[in-house]
């Protein structure tokens, strides 16, 4: 009878403590997220980390209310030359996809409202094999 | 014997005295992190419009440091990347004194106006200058800082164009003269620490 009431408590306790503990994704999912400043009818970049834990995937496009127009682009450096590309899509590789400053960004074209530190908006991203995937956005001061 | 090895031992002593005298009393170069320009050389002057109507120009910038920028407000990436850095530097270094000048000078005239350019860099800091003027007047001031741009009308976006643009940060000196530039992605500290060397 103990023997029972012990592993009766016991398995409570671990099934508490699973419940409490935050699960690792095992699917592709989006992080850190950000957005820059930026003023009415001007552009602004999104940047985030895409963390695949699968096999590759392909980002198909990016979209978002906050602006006219949205598309991907990569800053190239050649030499002391910055030049912007335009990405019909990207390749998200198992592992870890950053869009970060200097590099992959999301370009919020012709915004329809001024942003500013402390906003939020939401932005959707369309994977070829994950599908969509909609998350929120702040604004901060890099 | 002991006594020829008294006066190699005091002569030897002697030597090393006279030559840390020499060090100590030889002027201290400071080793700037940036790329520098040597011997220092006066900054290409230019003369632009400011949105307010009133002229800027850069030979009548003597006293301040001026941090000099070439790009576009329709460049969501780099240019605010940069606008942000100088954001901080001029914060760490100028500590509220306006000893510092940041001026953000358009390769984009045909979108940016001197209003538009002025307005943008005032998110960043409203003591930041942003400059515009037409195609004829920017020209001469590319060229005179080695500033490549180029316009990409062949790439479709909804941008309409972008543009290609040399992405250095020139330093000018209180004393008007061009004495260092950085590299995009040049580490903030190397440029605060050089610019707290110009203002010993």
């Amino acid at each position: 009878m103990e023997k029972i009431r012990f592993l009766g408590i016991t398995f409570i306790l671990t099934a508490l403590i699973a419940a409490c503990t935050p699960a690792k994704s095992t699917s592709l999912h989006v992080k850190d997220a950000w957005a820059r400043p930026g003023l009415s009818e001007g552009n602004s970049a999104v940047y985030f980390v895409i963390v695949n834990p699968g096999v590759g995937d392909t980002l198909l496009w990016a979209s978002s209310d906050e602006a006219q127009a949205v598309e991907m682009h990569k800053t190239i450096m050649e030499g002391d030359a910055m030049q912007m590309m335009p990405q019909e899509e990207v390749p998200v590789p198992g592992g870890v996809t950053t869009f970060e400053p200097g590099d992959l960004h999301v370009m919020l074209i012709n915004l329809n409202h001024d942003l500013s530190p402390g906003d939020t908006f939401d932005v959707t991203l369309m994977f070829k094999t994950a599908g969509e995937m909609t998350f929120t956005v702040p604004v901060k001061e890099p | 014997m002991n006594r020829n090895v008294w006066l190699v031992g005091f002569g030897l002593l002697a030597l090393i005295g006279v030559v840390m005298g020499i060090t100590y009393a030889m002027p201290k170069t400071e080793k700037f992190r940036g790329t520098l320009y040597e011997p220092a050389q006066a900054a290409p002057d230019f003369s632009l419009s400011r949105s307010d109507g009133s002229e800027y120009r850069l030979n009548q910038q003597r006293g301040k440091v001026v941090l000099l920028f070439f790009g576009y407000t329709s460049c969501p990436d780099v240019c605010p990347t940069t606008l942000a850095e100088l954001r901080k530097i001029d914060s760490e270094v100028a500590n509220g004194t306006n000893q510092v000048q940041v001026v953000f000078v358009t390769v984009d005239p045909e979108r940016d106006t001197p209003e538009k350019i002025q307005k943008y860099v005032s998110i960043f800091n409203p003591d930041f200058i942003g400059l515009s003027g037409s195609e004829s007047e920017l020209s001469p001031i590319w060229k005179a800082y080695g500033v490549y741009r180029e316009i990409d009308k062949s790439t479709t976006t909804a941008t309409g164009y972008l543009v290609t643009h040399t992405a250095r940060l020139y330093v000018i000196d209180k004393d008007g003269n061009l004495r260092l530039s950085y590299s995009y992605g040049s580490a903030t500290e190397d440029i605060v620490h050089d610019l707290k060397i110009l203002f010993e």
